[in-house]
């Protein structure tokens, strides 16, 4: 069947269509209701800062990241604009609880793309809660463009939605263009005719109530204290001190010998069973540190992430963060790319992208590679601290990477010229968590993880193996002794950390993690080379997995600057303070 | 024409107009947005659904400023706060 229209067909699988709309109304929780495959949603606005591409019965269906309009030539705006041209069926989501601000984008969509658009009125059972009402025939009148609604968290209108696109072609074109364009150019006009609000529904929400106690510094910093209390309770004493330790007794004690005897038994004792169960070994120490050490640490706290981000917290987070971020010529936007990059550093590059200016994603990206560590070494790290027993080593480890932190962005600020970054931001409300989509996040990022992770256990540990039986480990030892014990203060062994850590940050923790005894070893670390350690390993040089991300997103040059800043301000950092710890403790 | 200004507060294309920026109202004091003072302030805040007509409440005012709208609520830095004019 062809359409004189717009030449396309009824149906068809190569059909390219488009999910757009404003940030954080439900696209990707449309993505994965019409594709039945699972990527990332939060009520934040700016998840999904790249594209999803899935492949369905009716076409390649793509969700793109969201933006506001066409008018500022951002770079997620030229992304989403580039799907927009080639797409065949633009499915426009829009929050049936915002329609004021959404349509305004729905109307550019319908200038640039007639009758391909289809709007998809999502969370319409939240506005009907707030006294909504929306006559969806009128407004698909008002419009000239099909109306369908949804609730994707529910599974709600998926039906209704591949109606919609089988018929896009032809049907749309027939009922397209009705409207009048005078009342088409005013949102206000389209809502008068549309929407009925019962009077309850001007009255401040629940949510709104609560926002002006939390947005409000002088409670906002406390209860963000108590969050990062509760995360270090969580992390540091729970699952570092019990999970952790049952994980790694039960490998120590059941699999390393099992699997130490069955390798032997079947290779003999040689170089390669040593790559295989050695020191260093891939089936012994990799095994240990990702299932033992790692699973468990970043399990807890991408749990803890997934239930603030779906609460919608984050937003509000970037409220009261907004005026520190300022210090550094950012704004409040900054704390989503920095809170991801807790999580992974090459996600938070990635997340840069929600930032409006170059310099503001070239500053952020700085700092994140500096200063912020990964949920796996931040893991290890509250491990590690929390083992001391002692409140000083947080005060003094929390307020020497702050100090760099401020340090560092205030002269990237400078060096890129003092400018007033822009802060505006829709706090989306408070939602109660749904723990599906908090497990399938879990699970989602877990896979990614361990998948990304592996190869590089793999490499480290055949690496180092290598390095070992051929004695290179101890030339480097030697070579790097002037800079490892004349300079910070620790063994020679922490050579072999330094090796690691250029693969990735989290393993070279781990490593530290061995030197201090705490899972059965011995320890050759006292308190203020630990804390040392501690500090040199946040500040060293991001994982090899967030350069190529950087040199990608940002260029090589910024990549090669900051590998080697980190270096360098690793190494002042931690000789300044390793001679003033050694006064202290 | 420099008094008119003056007790007027703002002139904008050639019009006067009796407004008062946004980030002077106080806590608890709601009013209608009435001009913005460019373009890019224009489409900026129509990125969020303000426009001109829309009654907004400041509910906070500490260098960053929250305003509600009915379903809405908004913070903006005080640079544009200054930007948006109310009446």
């Amino acid at each position: 069947m062809q359409c004189g229209h717009c030449s396309l067909g009824g149906g068809g699988t190569d059909r390219k269509l488009a999910i757009v709309g404003n940030p954080n109304v439900g696209k990707t929780s449309i993505f994965n209701m019409l594709s039945g495959r699972y990527a990332e949603v939060s009520n934040y606005p700016g998840t999904s800062v790249s594209i999803e591409i899935a492949k369905i019965h009716l076409g390649e269906l793509v969700d793109t990241p969201g933006i506001y309009g066409f008018t500022t030539g951002s770079q997620l705006e030229k992304i989403t604009k580039e799907y927009v041209d080639r797409a065949d069926v633009i499915l426009n989501v829009v929050n049936a609880l915002t329609l004021d601000k959404d349509l305004v984008l729905t109307r550019q969509l319908i200038k640039v793309a007639g009758e391909k658009v289809i709007l998809v009125l999502n969370q319409v059972d939240n506005a009907e809660q707030k006294g909504i009402s929306i006559d969806c025939q009128e407004l698909s009148n008002t419009l000239g463009i099909r109306v369908i609604r949804a609730i994707a968290t529910k599974n709600i209108g998926k039906e209704d939605i591949y109606r919609a696109i089988q018929e896009s072609s032809c049907n749309l074109c027939k009922a397209c263009y009705l409207r009048d364009d005078s009342d088409f150019n005013n949102v206000n006009n389209i809502l008068e005719r549309c929407v009925t609000m019962r009077n309850s529904a001007c009255h401040a929400s629940i949510s709104q109530r609560i926002d002006l106690w939390l947005l409000k510094p002088v409670i906002g910093w406390p209860v963000a204290v108590a969050v990062l209390y509760l995360l270090f309770k969580i992390l540091g004493v729970f699952i570092s001190q019990n999970v952790v330790d049952s994980f790694v007794s039960a490998i120590d004690t059941w699999y390393i010998p099992f699997i130490s005897k069955y390798i032997t038994n079947l290779l003999g004792s040689n170089v390669f069973s040593d790559m295989l169960i050695g020191e260093f070994g891939i089936l012994t120490m990799a095994v240990k540190i990702i299932v033992g050490i790692l699973l468990p640490l970043i399990t807890g706290f991408y749990i803890i992430m997934s239930l603030l981000e779906d609460l919608g917290y984050i937003p509000r987070l970037s409220v009261i963060t907004n005026r520190f971020f300022n210090a550094m010529g950012l704004n409040g936007n900054a704390i989503i790319p920095t809170l991801l990059g807790f999580g992974c550093g090459a996600l938070g590059t990635i997340s840069t992208r929600v930032l409006e200016t170059r310099r503001e994603r070239i500053i952020t990206t700085s700092l994140i590679s500096l200063v912020v560590p990964c949920a796996a070494q931040q893991g290890i790290i509250v491990a590690l601290l929390a083992s001391l027993n002692n409140g000083y080593v947080w005060f003094i480890y929390i307020i020497t990477i702050l100090m760099v932190m401020i340090l560092s962005g205030s002269i990237l600020n400078m060096m890129f010229g003092k400018t007033h970054s822009n802060f505006i931001i829709d706090i989306p409300p408070f939602r109660i968590p749904s723990l599906r989509n908090c497990y399938r996040k879990t699970v989602y990022r877990m896979k990614h993880f361990i998948l990304d992770s592996l190869s590089f256990f793999a490499i480290s540990s055949v690496l180092i193996t290598v390095l070992h039986s051929t004695g290179a480990l101890l030339w480097l030892q030697a070579k790097m002794s002037p800079v490892v014990e004349t300079l910070l203060h620790l063994p020679k062994e922490f050579s072999d950390i330094f090796v690691m850590g250029i693969l990735r940050r989290d393993l070279a923790s781990v490593g530290i993690l061995d030197m201090t005894g705490l899972y059965g070893n011995e320890s050759i670390l006292n308190t203020s080379q630990i804390l040392t350690a501690a500090i040199v390993i946040t500040l060293f040089v991001p994982c090899i997995n967030a350069i190529v991300i950087i040199l990608k997103e940002m260029g090589w040059k910024l990549a090669f600057a900051l590998w080697g800043a980190s270096f360098a301000i690793s190494i002042i950092v931690g000789a300044t303070l390793a001679r003033i710890l050694e006064i202290v403790f | 024409m420099i008094v008119v200004t003056v007790v007027c507060g703002y002139v904008k294309s050639g019009c006067m107009l009796s407004c008062r920026s946004l980030y002077d109202l106080s806590v608890g004091e709601s009013d209608r947005i009435c001009d913005f003072e460019d373009e890019v302030t224009a489409d900026l805040l129509t990125s969020v659904g303000l426009g001109v007509g829309k009654i907004v409440r400041c509910v906070f005012k500490s260098g960053t400023m929250v305003i509600t709208t009915s379903y809405q609520t908004i913070a903006i830095c005080q640079n544009i706060a200054r930007k948006i004019y109310v009446t």
